[in-house]
């Protein structure tokens, strides 16, 4: 027998999807048992979060917003009255009242705090009067609540080790998404039927019933799923790293305008005088002014405004003249940075406001509901009699039965995602091992 | 060279598995023209492991540039020898093996013209959600020259090709073998060596 006659009887021996739909429903399948607690929580937290932004506005409503007053104090007078609260502070930034119900916030850093942590003083920017000051999270200046929420949706509150149960849960996401996607679509690849592929059936209680609605639930859901997969891994704190890298080699990053100063020329002109000349430029309403920290840099105004249309243009001024320096436009950013902007406000439901959180609330719902009717599932298919506790998981070897043509662009495909994504290979990886170990035992077990 | 860390050991460790198995074969197994082959991939591992650390990438360029180029030839003239009309397994690898050998010649001899546009650097720190910074790593940053960076593409891309192809027949093999034998591992060792070049190759980009 020729070696090219030997490989045709292994490789013939199970067509295509047949020999792949094995492997694709225990992929599917483990896949989701594992990664299922997780996604439930990251789906529970992540309805949280969502709803930040209106329990901000309600829980520190005395610290944002002041009664309507006509005239305010310049912003140098009100960053000195907030200094005068915060002695062992540094003002890094201020973002002015954007309307005549905002209070102003100064942004401090200050000793002891935690990294991306500020230190926000609240200034009627009419009176002068201080009317509070909080711990603020991140360039979004989220306030205590947010943060917290923020935090638990991340990294449970458990620093970069629970950081693992949101990367878990995001790079395990697309991958039972597809699968789940090629089976519900295979399966019904004969039928042809759109009905069933789109909608549920009805009929009796069970597991066929149960299977409709997540395979049709799963249909619908999937784009949304595979957004908040690829957004959310920019986050993650290994494939996060892997992601800027990747993004850096293209030329993907976010552009930022020049901060560099002409050599100092002069006193300082002040902030109220660096914001009167942006608004001049054409910046508009809400901004963040960067203080220039050292010698040599300038001023940076940038726009804060996440929801559509998104306003992120910036400038850099001169603390010496007070000339504008340097304009960066959003409409100018690269297509792929712009992407990248979008979709991260989109992940966090700020893009489109009301619509977009409950767009993010109904997907999360729906993959709540996903994990708990796959868990149903394996749940009715355990068996009846006898002293198994748990359902039948998909038969082993299944990728015996997948041609080497076909098996081996996946295990090179598998071992990049694996490096990429490294949460997700070691825990493949994890999992392989102990599928083999308890494989052998089986076996002894079996003779 | 490879600028991450843990890339540099997974590529370190499969060049020098793939070299221990080339060296055992070498010295236990095959004809004269068998053990050269053998031996001249054992050196191509060598080659392969030094070119992914900084120190020694452009170790001894032109004598190991020379030296691939002259067994690029080698296995060049066995599949001319080996006669056009036996279009099998052996002639693949042969055509296999000499696009490695040139490979990496081009590889050793471009690597300082390569690295001339590339810039290391550690990115800011990251992570939070709120503000939107993300992860952070040490990054290589900059583009080869144009030439080098489409033959790198079209070679990386050959590479992949050519290892997933040995890869599937080590995988045929393989389950039609009762037990694991010297061929199946071979064809196992190429396809890791064609990947791991193929990885070589887009690093160069």
């Amino acid at each position: 027998m020729s070696i090219s006659e030997r490989e045709e009887s292994v490789t013939e021996r199970m067509p295509g999807w047949a020999a792949v739909r094995p492997l694709l429903l225990r992929l599917h399948f483990y896949a989701g048992v594992f990664v299922g607690p997780f996604l439930i929580i990251a789906a529970l937290t992540g309805i949280a979060y969502v709803y930040t932004p209106q329990l901000e506005q309600a829980i520190y409503d005395h610290e944002l917003h002041v009664p309507a007053a006509a005239g305010s104090l310049s912003l140098d007078r009100q960053a000195e009255l907030a200094r005068a609260v915060v002695p062992d502070g540094t003002v890094t930034g201020m973002r002015p009242a954007p309307t005549a119900t905002d209070t102003t916030q100064v942004i401090f850093d200050r000793p002891g705090l935690e990294p991306s942590y500020h230190h926000t003083v609240f200034v009627d920017p009419h009176t002068g009067d201080i009317r509070g000051s909080l711990e603020t999270y991140g360039s979004g200046q989220a306030l205590p609540v947010r943060g917290w929420i923020d935090t638990l949706h991340r990294s449970l509150h458990l620093g970069d080790f629970g950081r693992l149960y949101s990367e878990l849960a995001a790079s395990w996401l697309w991958v039972v998404v597809l699968a789940g996607l090629a089976l519900w679509l295979g399966k019904r690849r004969r039928e042809r039927k759109a009905r069933d592929l789109l909608l549920p059936a009805g009929g009796p209680a069970g597991r066929g019933r149960l299977r409709s609605w997540h395979g049709a639930a799963g249909l619908w859901a999937a784009a949304g799923l595979l957004f908040l997969s690829a957004t959310g891994l920019t986050w993650s704190l290994h494939a996060g790293s892997t992601i800027s890298a990747l993004r850096s080699g293209l030329d993907w990053t976010t552009p930022s305008v020049s901060a560099t100063a002409p050599p100092a020329g002069g006193a300082d002109v002040g902030v109220q005088a660096v914001r009167d000349a942006t608004a001049r430029a054409g910046l508009s309403d809400p901004v963040e002014i960067r203080l220039s920290a050292k010698a040599g840099k300038a001023y940076v105004v940038q726009q804060i405004q996440r929801g559509w249309p998104t306003k992120q243009d910036s400038m850099a001024v001169d603390p010496a003249t007070g000339r504008v320096t340097d304009t960066l436009r959003f409409a100018d950013y690269p297509l792929a940075a712009k992407l990248s902007r979008w979709g991260i406000d989109a992940h966090m439901g700020l893009l489109f406001g009301l619509a977009n959180q409950l767009a993010l609330i109904v997907l999360a719902a729906v993959l709540i509901c996903l994990v708990l009717w796959g868990y149903r599932m394996w749940w009715l298919r355990r068996p009846t009699r006898g002293g198994a506790r748990f359902g039948r998981p998909p038969s082993r070897g299944a990728w015996r039965r997948v041609p080497g043509r076909v098996l081996a662009p996946v295990l090179v495909a598998a071992a990049a995602i694996a490096y990429f994504l490294p949460v997700l290979g070691a825990s493949l990886l994890a999992f392989l091992v102990l599928d083999v170990v308890l494989g052998l035992r089986g076996r002894e077990v079996a003779r | 060279m490879i600028a991450e860390i843990g890339l540099r050991w997974i590529l370190t460790a499969v060049f020098a598995a793939t070299g221990v198995f080339c060296a055992y074969r070498c010295v236990r197994h095959g004809t004269a023209a068998t053990r050269v082959s053998d031996a001249l991939h054992v050196l191509m591992c060598a080659g392969m492991v030094a070119m992914a650390w900084p120190a020694a990438m452009t170790f001894a360029r032109i004598p190991q540039t020379v030296l691939f180029a002259a067994a690029a030839a080698w296995f060049a003239g066995a599949l001319v020898l080996r006669g056009g009309a036996h279009r099998d397994h052996g002639s693949t690898s042969h055509a296999h093996h000499a696009l490695m050998m040139a490979g990496m010649a081009w590889m050793v001899f471009m690597m300082p013209s390569a690295m001339s546009g590339m810039v290391m650097s550690a990115p800011e720190h990251g992570g939070e959600h709120a503000g939107m910074a993300m992860g952070d790593g040490m990054t290589m940053s900059g583009s080869a020259p144009p030439h080098v960076a489409i033959v790198a593409g079209v070679l990386a891309l050959l590479f992949l090709v050519a290892g997933t192809g040995r890869l599937a027949r080590a995988i045929d093999f393989g389950r039609a073998d009762h037990r694991p034998n010297l061929r199946t591992a071979g064809l196992a060792v190429e396809s890791a060596m064609s990947l791991g070049m193929a990885v070589m190759a887009v690093a160069m980009i």
